[in-house]
């Protein structure tokens, strides 16, 4: 409860505090717009003052009966004050703002990505973390320049309602009662409404999350087939009915009350108080006290209808600024997060040298898991050696190489690199060593040149680039593509580019390999889409290219695996044996009986 | 060609949406257009006639009592109003938009599924699918807010209009006199904005891509190991300054127009009233000081009204363009096969034949040219040919999900256009390579169609014989846990092999008479893959099984074996048959089976 109750109390500053944060991020990208926030909202003031003003005198004059000549005069002066304020207004709104928002968004994302590219991977696998922070800051752009508009409007709102209320006051003092009234009512009012909607949209997010399940699915290419072929729309549909009962029971629940409470405010605030008592005042004021203010009930009525609509546009912003709030927090702690594996600039430079890994007793248990998933694992791997690393599903052989590329950082031993740890080495440099292709590897709606070299091509790559590719055993393909490398891959954006099949896909990834400079080459999986043929060819490429590279090779087929000069089995995160091909098969172990039950069909035939 | 282009008309296509509102809610119209009307005609009573009212009460001297009144009557009725209004807006529709949103969701839904997937895979067609998604859900309510929005500003209009005339019918002037300049501009001003929205489309969707990119756990290595992550910045860059130099192009046209427009709707007419009226009351003496603030406030609010309805008639119109988009998604016509009438099939298999069967994406390069085979019950067939050969192309136009471009496929001796099209593909039981696990419970996934107690036996021996019974076990609520941590976060996320391990249980679980597996066995360990070689195709107890494999290992168990190479079968025939002829098959194995056999001389 008191907990409760100190969050109420932090609530403000807190607000105050991410505002401030958020106005110097803005003004770190794009100072212009920050200017021009702040220099629209005084022209917005200036203009709600001076149409109080100018309406005042304008009647004054004519319930006074002064000349014509007068009155145009007054006219005159307001068009030319309107037309300038106008004109200001308009541009900030139509040019200036909608450029320097693109401004802000380019260089804050920008910078928000460096981010994302530094955070440790192991805040990807932590589901919450990963959609609290990584997944949250996705629309940072957005938010935050609508955060920097909300807080422009605040201060904007705050500038004219003062400024109507000093008008009301100074033509009535026993009027701002009813000011102060009505700023009070609508804080009280809103914040009631929020709070009331706020429960209701928790009761309500949770189904809306599935609603919005099901219709991604309905909308992804991949289940297109399920939909057709079996039964499961008609789960999905009940999922989604009940989803909808859900939001339909929650709403029914809530709405009856919000709806009486929106009356009160809006008869009794709007209506009541601000127009009907000011009308009741002044006729009372004009007729049985003989008054002669006529001006003052003309500007006082103009005055209360602002002061409603802008009270209502400022508790709407206050609520903005809440959410905002929330928001920059998230944001706040994935800037400021500092990756454990950090980039270590100053660190060891790697020279041209061969490169000799080392894994001493490592352990690695993932965060949030209780048994290890590796356990003291050790071995060596020398320069231009290579390397196949063997086991079941689930047996700890991705976790290895993410290790061995720093992808993660081991708990217990070390990995060592020309007899150092690998820590004390500059991590551009020491992940620039390997090349690699990962089970889950991506392709990019890029050229395919740039798919193949992972960065960005010059004319000089493409002679490497499609030797590469032709090593990969996609020269055949290749030489169908008009555009050639320089093709687009996906249809993504380009209406020709290239719709590839899963094993071509997984040759324009090994081809990665090919391409690529590193002095390790790991393959989790390469070959798992391909056909036997493009197999035995690429299985032959990667073992020629460990005459030059070390090579790390994590496969199901053992054929693959046998011509490396080590393996290691893994079993349940251990090392279980290890040796080349044949001592393995001597030892006639766990590997052996795995190679059998594989080589078996084939043998039973040649027999 | 006329007639098409009345038909795609905005206005026909705002009806057809309009229909489609009717259907979810007839209420929603009518008491969202008497909401409107409510709203300025409550405000126009107030700020017009009442405010103007009491001032000339005053300047005549009238009773207080009667003024106050007047003002009471006046706030009950508004009172009324109010009431309607606040229900209208925070009770009505809030759940009304729920309703319609469901009612156009589910219709597209249903559509979609009826269409090809031959369609889903046309990258146009797919974009107008998911445009038409995003437009679904709230286009109906938005096309009702604007036909109620102009039926409320058309009355109150006409209310004023009654008020002006009863007191200065002169004064109408300075409304009609900007009214056409005005509505000139408002359509250049549209059309600038449109053109913008085109010039950004790409660029954004750019932006939109490259940010999932960035953050989308999926990416996450490539980002950190490969010099990837530069190559995206520098797209981004481009792309944004792209958008940015559209902006500047652009916003400087519409910021003029703009200023035109105010100055249009808003200062001649303000002054133009203020200087005649002023006129009239002080030079002339004709009208009160009250009449004054009458008139200058109906004409002010009749202005920014009229120019509002003129608006709103753009809008309108805008709202056809993107009801369009959905109708014109609704009004695709599945291929002409897609046979929602036909026959029940058989689930008993007894032949399938194909017929010169070709196909071709584009009419011009076939995928597949000229296949002929027939598969009698019961045989187990393994296809294999190089990536791209078009092996999934073949199954996939077995089971009807994409149309020959020439010849005929027969089930049991009848063309499988003949057949109801959902019927029929339920006589296949299939694992596709890239199958798909959904956030519903692991006995739905299974099931792949509504869970209910009785299932669970069937269920469980599915998991058991795919191996992955053992696993679910061990979850708190074995087979109803939920799949993936999407919408429960202690929903059980499956490995690579338990993935496919769970597909595989669809397939048995189904007890259908045909399997169809596309690769099933890529991410699975040696003594897995095994398992399931024995499963499927060894224990497949009369079933017929097609079966798509890279591993010919798997060719011992099979009946038959297709060989596939540009498009046609090229040899055919048991193992046996084929080792013997010696062809490309028999080269391909002697590659895969050399490796191993070197170890059996070893």
């Amino acid at each position: 409860m008191k907990d409760v109750e100190k969050k109420r109390k932090e609530k403000p500053i807190k607000i105050l505090k991410n505002s401030v944060y958020l106005l110097r991020l803005v003004y770190r990208f794009s100072p212009m717009l920050f200017a021009i926030t702040i220099m629209a909202a005084v022209a917005e003031f200036c203009f709600t003052f001076f149409n109080l003003l100018f309406t005042k005198r304008l009647v004054q004059e004519i319930t006074d009966g002064n000349a014509f000549s007068a009155i145009c005069g007054i006219i005159a002066v307001w068009c030319i004050v309107y037309l300038v304020l106008r004109f200001f207004i308009i541009s900030i709104d139509n040019y200036f703002k909608p450029i320097y928002t693109k401004i802000l968004i380019k260089g804050l994302e920008k910078y928000l990505y460096d981010k994302a590219a530094r955070v440790d991977i192991e805040c990807y696998d932590n589901t919450e973390y990963y959609n609290e922070f990584i997944w949250a800051t996705n629309n940072s752009g957005e938010m935050v320049t609508g955060a920097c508009n909300s807080i422009g409007a605040f201060l904007g709102y705050i500038l004219q309602i003062s400024g109507v209320i000093s008008m009301v006051v100074i033509i009535d003092p026993s009027l701002s009662f009813l000011t102060f009234a009505s700023v009070a009512v609508s804080i009280i009012v809103t914040s009631y409404l929020e709070k009331r909607k706020m429960e209701y949209r928790k009761e309500i997010v949770e189904n809306e999350k599935i609603e919005r399940y099901v219709e991604r699915v309905f909308y992804l290419q991949d289940s297109a087939k399920d939909l057709r072929l079996t039964k499961i729309r008609e789960v999905l549909l009940t999922v989604y009915e009940n989803a909808y009962q859900k939001i339909q029971a929650t709403l029914k629940k809530y709405v009856g009350k919000i709806s009486v409470i929106s009356f009160l405010s809006t008869f009794g605030f709007r209506y009541a108080l601000n127009t009907f008592v000011v009308y009741a005042y002044f006729a009372y004021k004009l007729i049985v006290k003989e008054s002669l203010d006529l001006s003052g009930f003309v500007v006082v009525n103009k005055a209360m209808v602002d002061l409603y609509l802008l009270l209502n546009r400022w508790s709407g912003q206050i609520n903005a600024l809440y959410r905002n709030a929330i928001y920059v927090d998230t944001m706040q702690k994935f800037i400021h997060y500092e990756p454990r594996i950090g980039s270590n600039k100053d660190g060891l430079r790697i020279d041209g040298m061969d490169a000799v890994l080392e894994f001493r007793n490592v352990t690695f248990t993932y965060p949030g898991n209780d048994k290890p998933t590796l356990r003291n694992v050790s071995f060596k791997l020398n320069g231009k050696e290579s390397l196949a690393i063997v086991g079941y599903n689930g047996a700890g052989k991705t976790t290895l190489v993410k290790l061995m590329m720093r992808l993660y950082d081991v708990d217990q031993g070390e990995i060592l690199l020309n007899e150092k740890n690998i820590k004390e080495y500059n991590l551009d440099d020491y992940r620039a060593m390997f090349s690699s292709v990962f089970q889950d590897f991506n392709l990019y709606a890029l050229s395919l040149a740039e798919n193949v070299k992972m960065q960005e091509v010059t004319n000089d790559d493409e002679k490497n680039i499609i030797s590469a590719l032709k090593q990969a055993d996609f020269g055949e393909k290749l030489s169908t593509f008009s555009a050639g490398v320089k093709s687009q891959v996906t249809r993504e954006f380009d209406e020709e580019g290239l719709l590839l099949s899963g094993g071509e896909k997984q040759k324009v990834a090994m081809a990665r390999v090919f391409a690529g400079r590193g002095k390790i080459v790991v393959l989790d999986e390469p070959s798992a889409a391909l056909d036997p043929i493009a197999e035995y060819n690429i299985n032959r490429q990667i073992i020629d290219s460990s005459e030059k590279k070390s090579v790390v090779l994590i496969s199901h087929r053992l054929t693959a695996t046998r011509m490396a000069d080590h393996i290691i089995m893994l079993e349940n995160g251990e090392i279980i044996e290890s040796g080349n091909h044949e001592e393995l098969m001597q030892l006639d172990g766990k590997y052996a009986f795995m190679y059998k039950v594989q080589a078996e069909p084939y043998l039973k035939k040649s027999v | 060609m006329k007639k098409k282009e009345k038909k795609q008309s905005p206005w026909n296509n705002n009806l057809y949406v309009l229909k489609q509102l009717f259907t979810a809610s007839k209420l929603r119209l009518p008491f969202e257009m008497l909401f409107q009307v409510s709203k300025g005609v409550t405000q126009t009573l107030i700020y017009t006639v009442l405010f103007g009212t009491v001032i000339n009460s005053i300047a005549e001297g009238r009773e207080y009592t009667k003024v106050l009144a007047y003002i009471l009557l006046v706030a009950l009725f508004t009172a009324a109003n109010i009431w309607f209004q606040s229900w209208f807006q925070e009770s009505f529709l809030p759940r009304d938009n729920a309703r319609i949103q469901k009612y156009m969701l589910l219709n597209v839904y249903a559509h979609a599924a009826s269409l090809d997937i031959q369609q889903y895979e046309n990258p146009e067609f797919y974009d107008k699918y998911v445009r038409s998604l995003e437009e679904a859900g709230t286009r109906a309510g938005k096309l009702s807010g604007s036909i109620a929005n102009a039926v409320g500003l058309l009355t109150t209009v006409l209310y004023l209009l009654f008020i002006i005339v009863s007191k200065e019918p002169w004064t109408l002037i300075f409304v009609l006199i900007p009214l056409f300049p005005g509505w000139l501009l408002g359509k250049r001003k549209n059309k600038v904005s449109y053109e913008r929205y085109i010039k950004n489309t790409n660029p954004t969707r750019w932006t939109k891509y490259l940010n999932q990119i960035m953050y989308l756990k999926e990416y996450a290595k490539e980002i950190r190991i490969t010099g990837i992550y530069d190559v995206l910045t520098h797209k981004y860059d481009s792309t944004m300054d792209e958008i940015i130099a559209n902006e500047k192009k652009y916003d400087r046209k519409t910021t003029v127009l703009t200023l035109f427009m105010d100055f249009m709707n808003d200062k001649v007419i303000y002054i133009g009233i203020l200087l005649y009226v002023s006129y009239l009351i002080v030079v002339k003496k004709k009208l009160l000081i009250g009449d004054y603030l009458i008139i200058q406030n109906a004409v002010v609010s009749m202005t920014w009204r009229i120019s509002a309805l003129i608006n709103s008639g753009l809008d309108l119109q805008q709202s056809g363009k993107f009801a369009g988009l959905l109708r014109e998604f609704m009004e695709t016509k599945p291929f002409a096969y897609a046979n929602n009438k036909g026959e029940t099939p058989d689930l008993e298999m007894d032949s399938i034949e194909f017929k010169n069967v070709s196909f071709s994406y584009d009419g011009s390069n076939e995928v597949l040219k000229n296949i002929n085979v027939s598969i009698k019950k019961g045989s187990r067939i393994l296809i294999v040919g190089k990536n791209g050969a078009g092996k999934s192309t073949f199954v996939k136009l077995l089971m009807n999900l994409y149309q020959p471009t020439a010849g005929e496929i027969l089930y049991n001796g009848k063309n499988i256009q003949e057949y109801d099209v959902s019927q029929y593909r339920h006589v296949y039981s299939t694992v596709f390579q890239d199958f798909c696990l959904y956030a519903l419970t692991v006995g739905q996934n299974v099931v792949m169609d509504n869970y209910s107690e009785d299932r669970s036996p069937y269920i469980e021996r599915a998991l058991r014989e795919a191996d992955l019974m053992k696993k679910i076990r061990l979850l708190e609520e074995g087979i109803l846990s939920n799949v993936t941590k999407e919408i429960d976060d202690n929903g059980f996320v499956p490995s690579g092999g338990e993935k496919q391990k769970m597909a595989i249980s669809r397939a048995i679980y189904q007890a259908s008479k045909v399997i169809v597996l596309d690769e099933p066995s890529s991410a699975l360990d040696p003594l897995s893959e095994a398992k399931l070689n024995e499963l499927m195709l060894n224990a497949s107890g009369g079933k017929t099984v097609f079966m798509i494999s890279h591993r010919l290992s798997s060719a011992q168990y099979v009946d038959e074996v297709f060989l596939i190479d540009g498009g046609e079968i090229k040899e055919r025939g048991s193992h046996d048959s084929l080792m013997k002829m010696n062809g490309k098959y028999a080269e391909m194995y002697k590659m895969q089976q050399e490796q191993y056999a070197l170890e059996c001389e070893a």
